[in-house]
C-alpha cells in the first residue's frame, strides 16, 4: 500500500480531556479508510487534524512523504464534509456546490462545472433541490449537499464526517454503496468516520477502531470482524453484538464460572481467558448445556434468539424453518472452531 | 373482546388533510403493535387519537369494551412517551424517576415504593441518589426507561422514543424496552419509520400508509408474505429484487428473465419480487449479470449486481469474493419468488 497521508504520535487534548492519545496512522494513496468508534471517542478530532482544521500538541501529520503539520487547511488539498458543516443559507443548493469549482486557482470551464454539479446531484438524489434555497432543506437534504460540496471536487484526500447519520434507512443503504463505488472510480483517497458498523465493515478497505483517544486496532473488515484484537474490538463491531464469557480451562474445554461447558479449548489446565462468539457461530440444538429462550426477535432472514444460557444473556442466530417460542427450552451448540480466545484477559 | 379497538377511525383537518382513513385494529391484551410507516402515512396521528390528544373525525376507540371518547387525556390512563433520554441533570435519579408520579394523587409513601420497586426491577437501587452526569450512558438509559414506565398505565403508547439516540444505544434501548414489556405485560401501541426496530420489537407489525392500513399481521408474515408492492418495498434491509414484466405463454417475463408459471394467468403486467436470501450466485442462472459491488457484512455478505431487469441484490452466507466486473449468473429459489399485480399492486402469488 502506497501511503498517502501519515499521522505520527498525534496528542491532542481539550482541557483536562485527551482527546487524542498518540495515535499513528497510515491512509494509503487509493483506499477508503473507516474510522469507526462511539460518540465522544475522538474520531472528529482525528478528521479535523487531518484537515488542518485543528492543532496538534505532539507528533507530526505528513502527506505523500513531506511534512504538511502547519500547513493551512487549503494549503493541504483536501476536501471535507463534517456532520455539522454549514451551507451558505441564503445561497442556492447550486450555488452552495459550485462554490469549491469557484474556488481561486481553479480554473474550469462553466460547462466542466455545471457537469460536475449535476453529475453529484444525481448521485444524491438533490437534483430537484438544485434551484432551492439551502435555507429551506431538511436536515437531512442539508446534510446530503454538504456531501455533494465535498465529492464536486478532485482533491488529494477526502474527509467525511457520518455523512450518513441522519439520513432514513433505504436513503443510507443506496448512499454507502453509491460512495464506495464513487470513491472507488476517482481513486482518490478517503477517510470515513462513522460509529455505525455495518457502514464501516461493508464500505471500507481498512478499518481503524478508535475509543477514547487510541487507536486500537487497524485492518480490514474481515480482520477485524474474526480475529479482534481484544474484546474492546470486538464489542464495537457486529450486530447482534458478540457474546462474551470469562472462562477457565478445564480438562481440554473451556468452562465458564458456573461449570457450563463452552467449548473445546487448546490452552493449558486453569489457563483463564475472555472468548468471544458470535451470534452466527451458535446453533440453536446440538450442544450439552440448556437454555431458555427469552425474546425472539425477527431480523429478516433469521430469527435473533436471546437466551438464558451458562448463567448470562446469549444472543444466536437461528434459521426460520422453524419458530420459536418464549420460554422454550434449547440447547444452543457453538460452532467447532469458530470462537475468538484472548488468554489471561477477562470480558468485562 | 379485544383489549383496545379502533373502528373506522378517520382524521381529517380542517384545511382537508385526511390523515387517517377508517383504520379497524384490535389489540389483545399483553401484544405489543408496531404501527409502522413512512412519515405521513397516519401512524402517529392515530396514536395520538387513542391519547386523546387529537379528537377523531370519525370512529370510535374502546379500551377494555368502553368507548374512550368522553374521556379526557388524562383520564385515559394511557403512559405516552415521545423520547427517551433527557434527564433532569438537576434531579437525582430518585427524583428523575418520581417524577411522572406527581399530581396523580399517590400518597408519598406510595410513591416512594414505585419508584424503589421500579429501581429494584431496572438494577438501579445502587445509584438513585447520584445526578445523570454521574452515570454511564446505559444507567441514563435505564433511568429514562424507568421514569417512562414508573406510571404503570393501562397501555403505553410510544412514539419514536428512541428518535435521537446513537446507534449504539437505539439498539440497547431497544432490548431494554421489550424486555421489560414482556415482564410487564402492558399493552403498547408502538410508533416508528424504522423497519428493522419494528420487524425486532414486534408481536405485530401494522403497515400504514396513506392513512390506511396496508398490512397487520406478525412481523415474520409481512416480511415473508407482503401484501402489496408498497409493504414489499418498505420491509427489509436491504429490500426485495423486482423485476417488472408480463405474463406471455404461461410464464412471466422480464427482460432475458423467464419464470414460469403454474395454473392459469390472464395476460398482463406483473411484477415479480424476490428476497436476497432467496437468489443465489452461480455459474449459467436463469438472470445473468455483473457485479457492482460485495458488500462484506461480518455475518453474511451483499453482492449487489446489474442485471437487465434492474440492480438485484444477492445475500451469501459467506464472503463471496466477487469482483466489481465479474459476470455472474443469478438462479431464484422458487419458495422466495412472490408475484405482484402490475396495476393494483397487490400480492396475487
Amino acid at each position: 500500500m502506497k501511503p498517502l497521508l501519515h499521522l505520527a504520535g498525534i496528542d491532542k487534548s481539550y482541557g483536562q480531556i485527551r482527546a487524542l492519545v498518540g495515535v499513528d496512522l497510515t491512509v494509503g494513496s487509493d483506499e477508503l479508510l473507516v474510522v469507526l468508534g462511539p460518540t465522544g471517542a475522538g474520531k472528529t478530532t482525528l478528521l479535523r487534524v487531518m484537515a488542518g482544521l485543528e492543532r496538534a500538541e505532539a507528533g507530526t501529520v505528513s502527506m505523500a512523504g513531506t511534512d504538511v503539520t502547519d500547513w493551512e487547511p487549503s494549503a493541504r488539498d483536501v476536501a471535507f464534509a463534517f456532520q455539522h458543516f454549514a451551507l451558505y443559507p441564503d445561497w442556492s443548493v447550486r450555488r452552495n456546490l459550485e462554490f469549491p469549482l469557484r474556488a481561486p486557482g481553479r480554473q474550469l470551464s462553466e460547462a466542466e462545472i455545471a457537469t460536475r454539479v449535476e453529475w453529484a446531484a444525481e448521485l444524491l438524489h438533490i437534483e430537484s433541490l438544485l434551484e432551492r434555497s439551502s435555507e429551506r432543506l431538511s436536515g437531512g437534504e442539508m446534510q446530503r449537499v454538504a456531501i455533494g460540496r465535498c465529492i464536486v471536487r478532485r482533491p488529494r484526500l477526502f474527509l467525511l464526517d457520518e455523512p450518513l447519520t441522519n439520513l432514513d434507512a433505504k436513503l443510507r443503504e443506496t448512499l454507502r454503496v453509491e460512495l464506495a463505488l464513487l470513491r472507488r472510480s476517482l481513486s482518490i483517497p478517503m477517510v470515513y468516520v462513522t460509529h455505525d458498523q455495518a457502514e464501516a465493515l461493508s464500505m471500507a478497505d481498512r478499518i481503524a477502531v478508535i475509543s477514547d483517544g487510541n487507536i486500537l486496532q487497524v485492518g480490514t473488515p474481515e480482520e477485524i470482524y474474526e480475529r479482534p484484537q481484544s474484546p474492546e474490538v470486538a464489542r464495537q463491531i457486529g450486530q447482534p453484538a458478540i457474546n462474551l464469557f470469562d472462562v477457565c480451562c478445564r480438562a481440554g474445554r473451556w468452562v465458564v464460572g458456573s461449570g457450563g461447558v463452552l467449548a473445546e479449548c487448546a490452552a493449558g489446565e486453569s489457563a483463564v481467558a475472555a472468548v468471544g462468539v458470535r451470534p452466527e457461530h451458535i446453533t440453536p440444538s446440538g450442544g450439552e448445556e440448556e437454555g431458555i429462550v427469552r425474546v425472539v426477535e425477527d431480523a429478516g432472514p433469521v430469527w435473533v434468539l436471546r437466551v438464558e444460557w451458562l448463567g448470562q444473556e446469549v444472543r444466536l442466530m437461528a434459521g426460520k424453518e422453524r419458530s420459536y417460542c418464549l420460554g422454550e427450552s434449547i440447547r444452543p451448540h457453538v460452532e467447532p472452531g469458530r470462537v475468538v480466545v484472548w488468554e489471561g484477559e477477562r470480558a468485562r | 373482546m379485544s383489549f383496545l379497538r379502533l373502528e373506522s377511525l378517520s382524521k381529517t383537518y380542517p384545511d382537508g388533510t385526511e390523515a387517517v382513513r377508517g383504520v379497524d385494529l384490535s389489540c389483545e391484551a399483553g401484544e405489543l403493535i408496531v404501527l409502522l410507516g413512512p412519515s405521513g402515512c397516519g401512524k402517529t396521528t392515530t396514536l395520538r387519537m387513542v391519547a386523546g390528544l387529537e379528537k377523531p373525525s370519525a370512529g370510535r376507540i374502546f379500551l377494555e369494551g368502553a368507548d374512550m371518547a368522553p374521556w379526557p387525556p388524562q383520564r385515559r390512563d394511557v403512559g405516552f412517551v415521545f423520547q427517551f433520554y433527557a434527564l433532569y441533570p438537576h434531579l437525582t435519579v430518585r427524583e428523575n424517576v418520581a417524577f411522572p408520579l406527581e399530581d396523580r394523587g399517590l400518597s408519598p409513601d406510595a410513591q416512594v415504593q414505585r419508584v424503589e420497586s421500579m429501581a429494584e426491577r431496572l438494577g438501579l437501587a445502587a445509584i438513585l441518589d447520584r445526578y445523570p452526569n454521574q452515570l454511564s450512558g446505559g444507567d441514563q438509559q435505564r433511568v429514562s426507561l424507568a421514569r417512562a414506565m414508573v406510571r404503570q398505565p393501562r397501555l403505553y403508547l410510544m412514539d419514536e422514543p428512541l428518535g435521537t439516540l446513537d446507534a449504539d444505544l437505539r439498539l440497547a434501548m431497544r432490548e431494554l424496552i421489550r424486555d421489560q414489556q414482556l415482564r410487564d405485560g402492558v399493552t403498547t401501541l408502538y410508533v416508528t419509520h424504522d423497519q428493522e426496530e419494528a420487524m425486532s420489537l414486534a408481536d405485530r407489525v401494522v403497515v400504514m400508509e396513506g392513512g390506511t392500513i396496508r398490512q397487520s399481521a406478525r412481523a415474520a408474515d409481512v416480511y415473508a408474505d407482503p401484501a402489496d408492492l408498497f409493504v414489499a418495498h418498505f420491509i427489509g434491509s436491504p429490500g426485495m429484487n423486482f423485476a417488472e414484466g408480463q405474463v406471455c405463454d404461461g410464464a412471466f417475463r422480464a427482460g432475458e428473465l423467464v419464470w414460469p408459471l403454474a395454473g392459469e394467468w390472464p395476460a398482463g403486467a406483473l411484477t415479480l419480487g424476490i428476497r436476497p436470501e432467496y437468489v443465489r450466485l452461480s455459474g449459467e442462472g436463469t438472470l445473468r449479470g455483473q457485479v457492482l459491488v460485495e458488500e462484506y457484512m461480518g455475518s453474511c455478505s451483499y453482492v449487489h449486481v446489474e442485471t437487465s431487469c434492474g440492480r438485484w441484490v444477492i445475500r451469501s452466507d459467506v464472503a463471496t469474493g466477487h469482483r466489481p466486473g465479474d459476470l455472474v449468473g443469478i438462479e431464484l429459489e422458487a419458495d422466495g419468488v412472490r408475484l405482484f399485480d402490475g396495476q393494483s399492486g397487490r400480492c396475487i402469488g
